[in-house]
C-alpha cells in the first residue's frame, strides 16, 4: 500500500491581533493510494484548515508551527515556494464548496483550463495550447459535460451550478493528480446533483486511481464514498478508523453521539441524540481534552490533561476512556440506551388521513405565476416578458395535527407554494383555504389579523430576526403588533423557557446568538400567538446536525404540546422519516406524489420520488453496495419553459411517447391514502422494491 | 444584451430631455428677472420687454424646452441676445479646448493612478504601500483650484519654466502642447489619487475571492493570476468609473480654465454668468451635461461589452 | 457579509461609541485626521478667542506681508491679517457644509425609501429624476442655479444640499431594495406587521448607518466645493471670510504676494485631508471588509 499523503503532527495557529490561536492541534492522518479519505466535522472546527496546509495556501495569519506534510515521502514543508506551486494542480488538486464562485466569471472555461494545464509546462515536457486544449476537452467529456468541444469557450456563468461543479472536477483531474482535496464540494447543490457528483468522483477514482481527501459535515455522504474517516473536533482528530469500524463501532463519544443525532433512518417514535453545550470558539477552547465539558463521561483528568492517541486494532481515538488507567464509565456505555422517545399524547398518524378529518389547509388549483416586470421601454420594443410558473395549479390538503412534509429540488416551487399558503405571496389564480376560510381574497388588513393563527419559521435563522432588536424585543413584537396587553418579562422569560433558551438571552442581538440559538428564538416568535398553524421552511438548513438534532426534538415536542399543525419545506430528505407524516413531493410547479412517509420511502409511485429518495446519502456504509441507487440525470429545468406533457419526462427512466405529450393526472394508486402524477405509476418501483427487501 | 443597450439608449434620451426641462423650468421657479438682470436698472420696461421675449421668457415653458429641442435637433443653440451671434460658434470655437484638457488629464490619471493602485494591491501593507496611501489619499483631498494655483505658484510665477496662461501661439503646436501641461496635471491629480485607491480596493478584494484561490490551487504563476485573472475583473468595474471621470473632469476644467486664462467651456460660462447671459450659461451648460451623460453611455456599454456575466441572452449552456 | 455595528442602547449610546473613536485614534492616519478635525472644530467654536485681529480690520501700510511676529502668516491686498481671516473662514466653512449636508441627507434618505421601498412608478420616476440631476457635473448646476438666485450663503447652502441629494437618495435607495428582501421584512409581515411600522422600525435604523457614514465622509467635499464657489465669485460674497474668497484675493495679486495663496490652499488641503482620513478610519473601524488586512 503506497502512502501518499502522511500528515505527522501537524500544528496550525492563526495569530490574530488578540491572540495566537491554536486551529489544528496534532493532527495525525494518513492517505494510501486510491482511497477517499472522509474527513468529518461540524461547522469551525478546522477542517478546511487542514486543507489549506496541505496546499500550504493558509491565509497570512495562519502558520504551520510543527509537523510534517509527507507527500510521497517527501516533506512538503520543506519545498521551495516555487517548487510547491508545481505540486499544485499538477500532483494535488483542489475542488471547492461553492462552483458559483470558484470559477473565474471574467475568463471562459478554456482558458482557465488551459492555463492550469500549461502552468507545469516545465513537467509536461512542451505541450502547446491546442495538445492542451484536446486534454481539458478529453477531461470535460468525461465528467459529463455533454458537446465539451464546443462548449468549452463559454463562461462560467453560463452553466448552471452542477455543471460549473463538473467543469472544477475536470480541471483539478485534468493533469492526473495523485491527490485530490474536496473541500464540501456537494454542499450547495441539491440531494440528485449531490449524488451525481459523489458517484462522479468515485468513479474517477476507480479509474484513475486517484487518492481523495473529502472534507464534509454530511455522515451521509461519509458512508456512501469514503473507506477511511477522520473525525475532527475543535482542532484534533479525535478518532481515525476504517469505515466500518468507525460506524459500527464508534470509540470516541464525540463520533458516537453525531452518529446518533442523525435523524435519517430514525422513525417518528425515537429522540433524536443531543449534544449538549456548543463547539468551543478557537478563543477559548478548554484544558485537557476538548469535548470534556460536553462529554457526559468526563472524569476529571479529561479536563486537565489533554488525551493521548490510542490504538485500538488500527482504529485510533483520542480519549482518556481508553487509557489503562481509567477509572470513569467504559466509552462503550455512552449513549447506549437509546432514550426512546415518549409522546405526550397517543397519536394515531393513520386516523388524520381519513377524509372527514378536519383540514387546517386546503388548496384548489392554486397557480403562483411570476411576470418579469419589463418596464414599459421593455414593452415598447418588443421585448418578451418570462413567466415563471412557480406553482401551477396545486391541490393539496393538510388535516389538523398532522405534519407534512413539502419536498423537492430548488426550482420545484416549494417554498412559494409555503408562502402562498400565508398569504404571504398573492395567488395568481385558484383558493386557499384556512380551517374552511378561503384566504385568497381577504384585505391586507383582513389578512393581519388571520397571521395571528398561522406563522412561518424562516430559512436562514439569524437574517430573520430583524438586527437591531433585542431577544426580548423580537419575542414581544408580535404581542404589539396585535394589541394584547402581557407581563412583558414574564412572557419573555415563559416563551424563551419553551424552546428551551434561558433567560439570559433576552437582551442579546441577533448576530450575538448561535445559529441553534437563533432558530430557537425563531420558533418563540412564531409560537407567541399560539398559532394551529405553522410552516416551517428549510428548519435545519446551515445547523449542524448536533444542533439541528435539538431543534427538531423540540418541534416534535411542541407539536404533541400544542397539537400544531406542519407544514416543512426541505430538501433534506434525511430529516422528514422523523418529522413528517405525510409526504407531498413537487417537481416543477406541480404536485407529483403525496402520500404517507413511511410508504413514499419504500414503495414510491412516482419515478421522481423514486430517484429522490434513493439519492438520499444515509450514514450506513454497510447499505452502500447492497442499495441500488437511480441516479437522476440532468438537472430541473427552468420554470420558464417547462417541458411538454409530463414535466419530468426529459429525466424520466419510464418514459414514453404518451408522457411527451399528455400531462399525468394526480390520482390515488389503488384506492389508497398515496396519490401520484403517473401515467405508469403501477410500474414504478419494481426493481427496487425488490432491492430494499 | 441588445435590449439592455436599447433601454439604456432611452433613459439616456429621457434625461436629456429632462436636464433641459430643469434648465428651462429654472427660470421660471427661481425669483428674479434674467432679462432685467442683463440690461440692469436703468433699462426701460419696453427694452426688458423685448430682451424678453427674445430669450422666450414670455412663453410658457413648455413652449420653451419644445423651442430648445427643435432647436438642437438643428443643430442650434439658438442666438446669443448680446452679439446677436448664434450661441453655437461660442460655444464650439472653445468645446474642443475644454476636450483635450479633460481627456489629457483622464489619461494621465489612467496612466499614473491604476499602475500606483496596481502596485500597492500587490503589495499589500509593504512601506511603498503605505507611501502611496499617504499619496493617493493626499492627492484626492486637494481641491483642483488649490493644485492649479500651486502649479502656476510654483512653475510660472517663481520658476518661470512653464508657460501658465491661455493657449499659446496659434498653430504652434509645441507651443499648445506646452500650454497643456500645467492645467492638465492640475485637472487630473485628484483623479490619479482616487483611480490609484480604487485600483487598489477593487484589486485586493479580487485577490480575495474564491475564484483566485483556485487559481492558486492549480498552480498558476503569481503573476499570471495577479495580471491576467485578478487584474481583469479588478479593472472592469474602474471602466465604468472612467466615464463618470470625463464629465467630471469637464465641469472641474472650470476652476482650471479660469485659474490658466485658457479658454474653454468653464471660462465661457463663467464669463457669461459675470454678465448675467443667461441664455449662455443656459446652452454651456447643457453641452457639458450632454458629453457627460454621452460619455456615461458609452462607459457603460464598453462595460457591458467587456464583462462576459451581462451579455444574458447569449446562448445558455 | 453583514454591516457590523456595535448594539445601540438609549442609555449607553454615547458610551458605545467611545470605543469606536479609540479605534479610530489607534490607527495611525485615522489620529492624524482625528487631530486636524479637532483643531478645525476648535476653531469654529472659540474663533474670536484665537484669531488675534477682527477678520475685517485693515492695515493698509503692512498690506501683502510676509509672515512676520505682528501677522504670523502675513496680510492680504488690503492689510487684513491672513490667519485670524482663516480662524474666522473656517465658521463659514462648518456653516456651510453642516446644513448643506443635513439637507441632502434628509431628502435623499426620505426620497430613497419611498422609491426603495414602494418600488414600481414611484420608483422609476425618483431614479429617473435622481439620475437627471446627477447628469449635470455638480459644479455646473451649481453655476446655473446661482446664477439666477446670485450668490449668498444661503443659495449656496440650497444648492449644495439639492446637488449632493441624489448621492444619498441612490444609497439609501440601493440599502432599501436590499434590506426589503431580508428574510426578517418577510418575518416581520408573517406576524402581521404594518408597512409603516416595517420602514420606521425595522428598515430605517438598518440603512441610516451607512447614509450618516457617507455624510460625515462628504463633508470635506461639501467644504471644497463651497470654496470653489466662493472662489469663482458665486459662493460667500467679500468680506466675509470664506477660504475660498481669500484664495480668490490671492489670486488677483499673485504676482505680487504668494503667502495668501500658499495658507489658504494649504488649510484647505489640510481640512480635507484631515476629514478624509478621519472619515475613513471610522469607515474601516465600522465596516472592516473592505480594509486591507483581514483577520481570522
Amino acid at each position: 500500500m503506497e502512502s501518499i499523503l502522511k500528515v505527522e503532527n501537524l500544528e496550525i495557529k492563526y495569530h490574530t491581533r488578540q491572540a495566537t490561536l491554536s486551529a489544528v492541534h496534532k493532527a495525525n492522518f494518513e492517505i494510501i493510494k486510491g482511497q477517499i479519505v472522509g474527513l468529518v466535522g461540524e461547522s469551525g472546527c478546522g477542517k478546511s484548515t487542514i486543507a489549506s496546509a496541505i496546499m500550504r495556501l493558509l491565509p497570512p495569519n495562519g502558520e504551520i508551527t510543527q509537523g510534517k506534510l509527507l507527500f510521497k515521502g517527501t516533506d512538503l514543508l520543506g519545498l521551495s515556494e516555487d517548487e510547491m506551486r508545481h505540486r499544485r494542480g499538477q500532483d494535488i488538486s483542489m475542488i471547492f464548496q461553492d462552483p458559483m464562485t470558484s470559477l473565474n466569471p471574467v475568463f471562459n472555461i478554456e482558458e482557465q483550463m488551459v492555463d492550469a494545464i500549461l502552468a507545469h509546462r516545465s513537467r509536461n515536457q512542451s505541450k502547446s495550447r491546442s495538445e492542451a486544449r484536446e486534454q481539458a476537452i478529453s477531461m470535460l467529456n468525461r465528467v459529463g459535460i455533454p458537446d465539451a468541444a464546443s462548449h468549452i469557450r463559454n463562461f462560467p456563468h453560463q452553466f448552471s451550478g452542477g455543471m460549473r461543479q463538473r467543469i472544477m472536477i475536470a480541471t483539478a483531474l485534468q493533469t492526473n493528480p495523485s491527490l485530490l482535496i474536496a473541500d464540501e464540494p456537494t454542499s450547495a447543490l441539491d440531494v440528485t446533483l449531490e449524488a451525481q457528483i459523489t458517484d462522479l468522483i468515485r468513479k474517477l477514482r476507480d479509474d484513475l486511481q486517484t487518492s481523495i481527501l473529502y472534507i464534509t459535515h454530511d455522515l451521509g455522504i461519509v458512508a456512501e464514498l469514503c473507506d477511511q474517516v477522520v473525525v475532527f473536533y475543535a482542532g484534533n482528530v479525535v478518532e481515525n478508523g476504517e469505515i466500518h469500524q468507525v460506524f459500527n463501532s464508534p470509540l470516541h463519544p464525540y463520533t458516537r453521539a453525531l452518529l446518533l443525532s442523525h435523524p435519517s433512518n430514525k422513525n417518528k417514535t425515537v429522540r433524536l441524540t443531543t449534544i449538549k453545550g456548543r463547539v468551543p470558539s478557537l478563543k477559548d477552547l478548554p484544558v485537557g481534552c476538548k469535548f470534556a465539558p460536553r462529554c457526559d463521561l468526563a472524569e476529571s483528568i479529561c479536563f486537565e490533561q489533554e488525551p493521548v492517541q490510542t490504538n485500538v486494532n488500527s482504529h485510533f481515538v483520542l480519549c482518556h476512556a481508553y487509557a489503562q488507567n481509567w477509572q470513569g464509565k467504559a466509552a462503550e456505555t455512552y449513549l447506549n440506551s437509546s432514550n426512546n422517545y415518549q409522546p405526550t399524547k397517543e397519536k394515531t398518524p393513520q386516523r388524520l388521513l381519513v377524509s372527514e378529518s378536519e383540514q387546517t389547509v386546503q388548496t384548489k388549483d392554486l397557480k403562483v405565476h411570476f411576470k418579469d416586470s419589463i418596464g414599459f421601454l421593455g414593452k415598447l420594443i418588443g421585448e418578451k416578458q418570462g413567466l415563471v410558473r412557480a406553482v401551477d395549479g396545486v391541490d393539496v390538503e393538510v388535516f389538523h395535527g398532522e405534519s407534512l412534509a413539502l419536498v423537492g429540488e430548488s426550482g420545484s416551487g416549494k417554498t412559494t407554494l409555503g408562502r402562498t399558503i400565508l398569504r404571504l405571496e398573492k395567488p395568481t389564480s385558484g383558493d386557499v383555504l384556512i380551517n374552511g376560510q378561503e384566504i385568497t381574497h381577504t384585505s391586507q388588513k383582513d389578512i393581519r389579523h388571520l397571521r395571528v393563527g398561522m406563522q412561518m419559521i424562516f430559512q436562514d435563522p439569524i437574517s430573520s430576526l430583524s438586527p437591531r432588536k433585542t431577544v426580548s424585543q423580537l419575542l414581544l413584537e408580535p404581542f404589539k403588533i396585535h394589541k394584547i396587553r402581557v407581563d412583558s418579562d414574564k412572557k419573555v422569560d415563559e416563551l424563551l423557557e419553551m424552546v428551551g433558551l434561558s433567560s439570559e438571552q433576552a437582551d442579546k442581538y441577533p448576530h450575538q446568538l448561535s445559529g441553534g440559538q437563533a432558530r430557537r428564538v425563531g420558533i418563540a416568535r412564531a409560537l407567541a400567538l399560539k398559532p394551529s398553524l405553522m410552516i416551517a421552511d428549510e428548519p435545519t438548513a446551515g445547523l449542524d446536525v448536533s444542533v439541528a438534532a435539538g431543534i427538531l426534538n423540540l418541534m416534535k415536542d411542541l407539536q404533541d404540546e400544542f397539537g400544531l399543525t406542519y407544514i416543512l419545506i426541505t430538501h433534506n430528505l434525511n430529516i422528514i422519516n422523523f418529522i413528517a407524516d405525510r409526504v407531498a413531493v413537487m417537481y416543477l410547479g406541480k404536485l407529483v406524489e403525496i402520500g404517507e412517509t413511511e410508504t413514499l420511502f419504500s414503495h414510491p409511485r412516482h419515478p421522481y420520488t423514486e430517484a429522490l429518495m434513493s439519492a438520499v446519502a444515509i450514514p450506513d456504509p454497510s447499505l452502500r453496495d447492497k442499495r441500488k441507487r437511480i441516479m437522476l440525470e440532468g438537472e430541473i429545468p427552468s420554470p420558464r419553459n417547462p417541458p411538454s406533457g409530463c414535466p419530468f419526462h426529459p429525466r424520466c427512466r419510464y418514459k414514453e411517447e404518451l408522457c411527451t405529450r399528455v400531462p399525468p393526472k394526480l390520482e390515488s394508486f389503488q384506492n389508497s391514502t398515496q396519490w401520484a402524477a403517473c401515467h405508469f405509476q403501477d410500474q414504478i418501483g419494481r426493481e427496487s422494491e425488490l432491492l430494499n427487501h | 444584451m441588445l435590449v439592455y443597450v436599447v433601454k439604456r439608449f432611452f433613459m439616456t434620451i429621457l434625461v436629456l430631455l429632462l436636464v433641459i426641462t430643469f434648465l428651462s423650468l429654472l427660470v421660471h421657479i427661481v425669483p428674479g428677472d434674467p432679462a432685467s438682470a442683463i440690461l440692469g436698472p436703468r433699462a426701460t420696461p419696453a427694452l426688458i420687454q423685448k430682451v424678453r421675449s427674445a430669450m422666450d421668457l414670455d412663453k410658457p415653458f413648455y413652449y420653451q424646452v419644445g423651442n430648445m429641442v427643435l432647436n438642437l435637433l438643428h443643430g442650434s443653440l439658438g442666438t446669443d441676445i448680446i452679439t446677436g451671434q448664434p450661441i453655437s460658434r461660442f460655444v464650439f470655437s472653445v468645446l474642443p479646448h475644454t476636450l483635450i484638457l479633460a481627456i489629457t488629464s483622464l489619461s494621465l490619471a489612467v496612466l499614473i493612478g491604476i499602475p500606483m493602485g496596481v502596485f500597492s494591491a500587490t503589495h499589500p501593507d509593504s512601506w511603498m504601500d503605505h507611501l502611496m496611501a499617504i499619496i493617493s489619499i493626499s492627492f484626492t483631498t486637494i481641491p483642483s483650484y488649490v493644485a492649479g494655483l500651486f502649479l502656476l505658484l510654483i512653475f510660472a510665477v517663481q520658476l518661470h519654466t512653464l508657460p501658465a496662461m491661455g493657449l499659446g501661439k496659434a498653430g504652434d503646436t509645441i507651443d499648445y502642447i506646452r500650454h497643456l501641461i500645467l492645467p492638465s496635471i492640475a485637472l487630473a491629480i485628484t483623479w490619479i489619487g482616487y483611480l490609484a485607491r480604487l485600483v487598489r480596493t477593487s484589486l485586493l478584494e479580487v485577490l480575495n475571492e474564491p475564484y483566485v484561490r483556485t487559481s492558486r490551487s492549480e498552480g498558476l504563476s503569481e503573476g499570471l493570476i495577479r495580471y491576467k485573472y485578478a487584474l481583469k475583473n479588478a479593472l472592469i468595474p474602474t471602466i465604468a468609473v472612467l466615464g463618470v471621470g470625463l464629465g467630471s473632469l469637464m465641469g472641474g476644467a472650470v476652476f482650471i480654465e479660469i485659474i490658466f486664462s485658457r479658454p474653454g467651456m468653464g471660462l465661457l460660462i463663467y464669463n457669461a454668468i459675470q454678465i448675467r447671459n443667461y441664455p449662455m450659461v443656459r446652452s454651456g451648460v447643457l453641452i457639458v451635461s450632454f458629453l457627460f451623460i454621452l460619455t456615461n453611455f458609452i462607459a457603460d456599454l464598453i462595460y457591458t461589452f467587456l464583462d462576459p456575466r451581462i451579455q444574458l441572452n447569449k446562448g445558455q449552456s | 457579509m453583514q454591516y457590523i455595528e456595535k448594539p445601540v442602547h438609549p442609555f449607553n449610546r454615547i458610551l458605545d461609541h467611545v470605543p469606536i473613536l479609540g479605534d479610530v485614534i489607534r490607527q495611525p492616519l485615522g489620529a492624524i485626521g482625528f487631530i486636524i478635525v479637532l483643531a478645525f472644530i476648535i476653531c469654529v467654536i472659540f474663533a474670536p478667542l484665537i484669531a488675534p485681529y477682527d477678520y475685517s480690520r485693515q492695515d493698509i501700510p503692512n498690506r501683502l506681508a510676509g509672515p512676520s511676529a505682528q501677522y504670523w502668516l502675513g496680510t492680504d491686498h488690503i492689510g487684513r491679517d491672513i490667519f485670524s481671516r482663516l480662524v474666522y473662514g473656517s465658521r463659514i466653512a462648518f456653516g456651510t457644509a453642516l446644513p448643506s449636508v443635513a439637507i441632502a441627507l434628509t431628502i435623499g434618505t426620505l426620497l430613497g425609501l419611498i422609491a426603495g421601498y414602494l418600488g414600481n412608478k414611484v420608483d422609476n420616476i425618483i431614479v429617473v429624476l435622481m439620475d437627471s440631476l446627477q447628469a449635470f457635473p455638480s459644479i455646473m448646476l451649481s453655476l446655473a442655479i446661482l446664477a439666477l438666485l446670485g450668490p449668498s450663503l444661503v443659495n449656496v447652502i440650497i444648492v449644495i444640499g439639492l446637488t449632493w441629494m441624489p448621492n444619498y437618495a441612490r444609497v439609501i435607495r440601493a440599502q432599501t431594495l436590499s434590506i426589503r428582501e431580508k428574510t426578517y421584512i418577510e418575518s416581520e409581515r408573517s406576524i402581521g406587521a404594518t408597512d409603516g411600522s416595517i420602514l420606521l422600525s425595522h428598515i430605517l435604523p438598518n440603512v441610516i448607518a451607512p447614509a450618516l457614514l457617507l455624510a460625515a465622509m462628504d463633508l470635506p467635499w461639501v467644504i471644497t466645493f463651497e470654496a470653489g464657489l466662493s472662489f469663482l465669485g458665486m459662493g460667500v460674497r467679500p468680506p466675509t471670510p470664506s477660504w475660498g474668497v481669500i484664495l480668490s484675493d490671492g489670486y488677483a495679486h499673485i504676482f505680487e504676494s504668494q503667502w495668501p495663496i500658499i495658507w489658504s490652499g494649504v488649510t484647505l488641503a489640510l481640512t480635507t485631508l484631515g476629514f478624509t482620513l478621519f472619515g475613513e478610519a471610522l469607515r474601516d473601524v465600522l465596516d472592516p471588509r473592505v480594509s486591507g488586512t483581514r483577520g481570522l
